[in-house]
């Protein structure tokens, strides 16, 4: 059950992921000054790379033009519309991906031979690399926000229902068998013991969803957009904006990171 | 039901494939008849069929070898990278303390958004695949190797230390048998993370691997092709899962 509460960006199958680290080892004055320290020492040789020369004018840029480049984004208008399109499609992604992998994850280990026979499929495609089903993804749904709505609901489907999946067939049969005798229907089976037992489990599982659905997004936008954060880090890129670049990189892993750590938090609390 | 589990299991495999293959037909038939337009899917059989023209046209074996390739020297330097580093967060308290959720913030972070920036430093080839490989490989192997190295008994910390045994024996004879089991499964998920990310950057930048193959039959429009290079994708990565899987087992029984 632990192993569903593991963060990774594209998970395999729930044991393949790698536990995260307890969080948080509260209060300790020594890791903080450890952890300023690092900082500290990686801006000094990243600053210090930057003027060195040794690398083509602009290639890395000083963290002041970085610094002004953020100061810039965060006051302008057009920001916050590129933002707003990346985060209805990352929102509505892992919404519609999760609700049907979320279903057909608990249909399917509720019964047993359809879910013998039909969960290897998934099973063998959830690892492979996502990023080929997107020109197939943009010959059904174009170049506009659906496809990539579509891309984000591609990638969250695959941790969700592996997860669903594993997580559903883990519940009790004693209480399967309390709800069979009670003549229980398969949506008051799933409404009072399957949801109920696998919250924890949903929770880890919508923590791997938004992180592959935000690669998956992105890397969309990179590839067709005219808006959102991918498209903001290639037109950078293309114009050879490089502070940019660095700008909108560093707040695209902020809010991930921020996203990803809010619902570690909830599954937290969720299982005490 | 007094089927052995064991026929079970081979019933429902067997199914499987049957459920594979009705798919298939499927799929074939909605075409043909003209339900699903030519356009958008292309019949399973000329997908199969364009994997022969891919071979010789588009030299698939070598667009192969190159993603498989890069996936292996990246993961070699995650390993060189992300084992040491384990090592040592699991040696020093304070810094395990300190660091070990960054490498967990690490692994969740979307670190093939980096792709562009090394583009700019190192220019558009394949040491950029190899260095974002890396990148996303160095994680999990060191978070694993942390796990492993730290699963120690205690019983056989005393008898090191009883033994008077310098920290070079203590490495070699303790540390690392002892974290091996571990390290392997960290590499397992890098492989698997790393193979991901280089055909994610390859099918964006175009290096020459399995991800420019899908780009390119997409962008001339080749329905059979592009399908049967998806298709062939998907092979490779599940063949390339299993049989990590199996290494990792085959090493872990010895």
């Amino acid at each position: 059950m632990a192993d569903q509460a593991m963060s990774a960006p594209v998970p395999a199958d729930p044991k393949a992921l790698v536990r995260p680290p307890r969080p948080r080892a509260p209060g300790d004055p020594r890791v903080l000054a450890a952890r300023v320290a690092a900082v500290v020492i990686l801006a000094a040789i990243y600053e210090t790379l930057s003027r060195s020369g040794l690398f083509y004018q602009g290639i890395i840029p000083s963290l002041v033009d970085i610094a002004a480049e953020l100061v810039e984004l965060l006051t302008s208008t057009e920001f916050y519309g590129h933002l707003a399109v990346t985060v209805f499609e990352v929102v509505c992604g892992v919404l519609l991906g999760g609700l049907v992998g979320l279903t057909l994850g608990i249909n399917l280990a509720a019964s047993r031979r359809a879910g013998d026979v039909l969960h290897p499929i998934f099973l063998w495609i959830a690892p492979t690399p996502k990023i080929v089903f997107l020109p197939i993804i943009m010959l059904l749904f174009g170049l506009d926000i659906e496809a990539k709505v579509a891309k984000a609901s591609v990638s969250a489907f695959f941790p969700v229902f592996v997860a669903s999946f594993a997580g559903a067939r883990q519940v009790r049969p004693v209480l399967l068998n309390v709800m069979a005798s009670l003549n229980a229907s398969r949506a008051q089976t799933v409404r009072h013991v399957y949801l109920p037992a696998m919250t924890p489990v949903v929770i880890g599982a919508v923590r791997l969803a938004l992180g592959v659905a935000i690669v998956g997004t992105l890397l969309a936008e990179i590839k067709m957009a005219n808006a959102g954060l991918g498209f903001l880090i290639i037109q950078s890129y293309n114009f050879f904006r490089i502070p940019e670049m660095y700008a909108v990189l560093a707040i695209t892993f902020t809010l991930a990171l921020a996203a990803n750590a809010g619902l570690d938090r909830l599954a937290e609390r969720l299982r005490r | 039901m007094t089927l052995r589990p064991a026929s079970r299991r081979a019933q429902n495999r067997l199914a499987t494939w049957g459920v594979i293959l009705a798919l298939g037909v499927a799929l074939q038939v909605m075409v043909e008849t003209g339900a699903l337009s030519r356009y958008v899917v292309s019949p399973p059989t000329e997908a199969l069929g364009s994997l022969g023209e891919l071979f010789v046209e588009d030299r698939l074996a070598q667009v192969f070898l190159l993603t498989l390739g890069m996936t292996f020297v990246a993961a070699a330097c995650a390993i060189a990278v992300g084992v040491p580093l384990g090592l040592l967060l699991a040696r020093v308290e304070l810094l395990r303390r300190s660091f070990e959720s960054w490498l967990g913030a690490a692994f969740s972070a979307p670190l093939v958004l980096l792709y562009p920036l090394f583009l700019v430093i190192l220019g558009r080839g394949l040491g950029t695949l190899i260095v974002m490989g890396a990148l996303v490989g160095i994680a999990p192997i060191a978070l694993k190797t942390i796990e492993g190295a730290r699963s120690i008994p205690p019983v056989l910390e005393n008898v090191a230390r009883s033994m008077n045994m310098t920290q070079g024996q203590r490495l070699r004879l303790l540390v690392i048998p002892a974290a091996l089991p571990s390290v392997f499964a960290g590499v397992r998920i890098a492989l698997i993370y790393i193979l991901i990310n280089i055909v994610a950057i390859d099918f964006l930048v175009s290096l020459g691997g399995l991800g420019s193959l899908v780009a390119a039959t997409y962008d001339r429009y080749d329905m059979p092709a592009m399908y049967g290079s998806i298709l062939f994708v998907i092979l490779t990565s599940i063949a390339f899962f299993t049989l990590i899987e199996a290494g990792e087992r085959w090493l872990t029984r010895r």
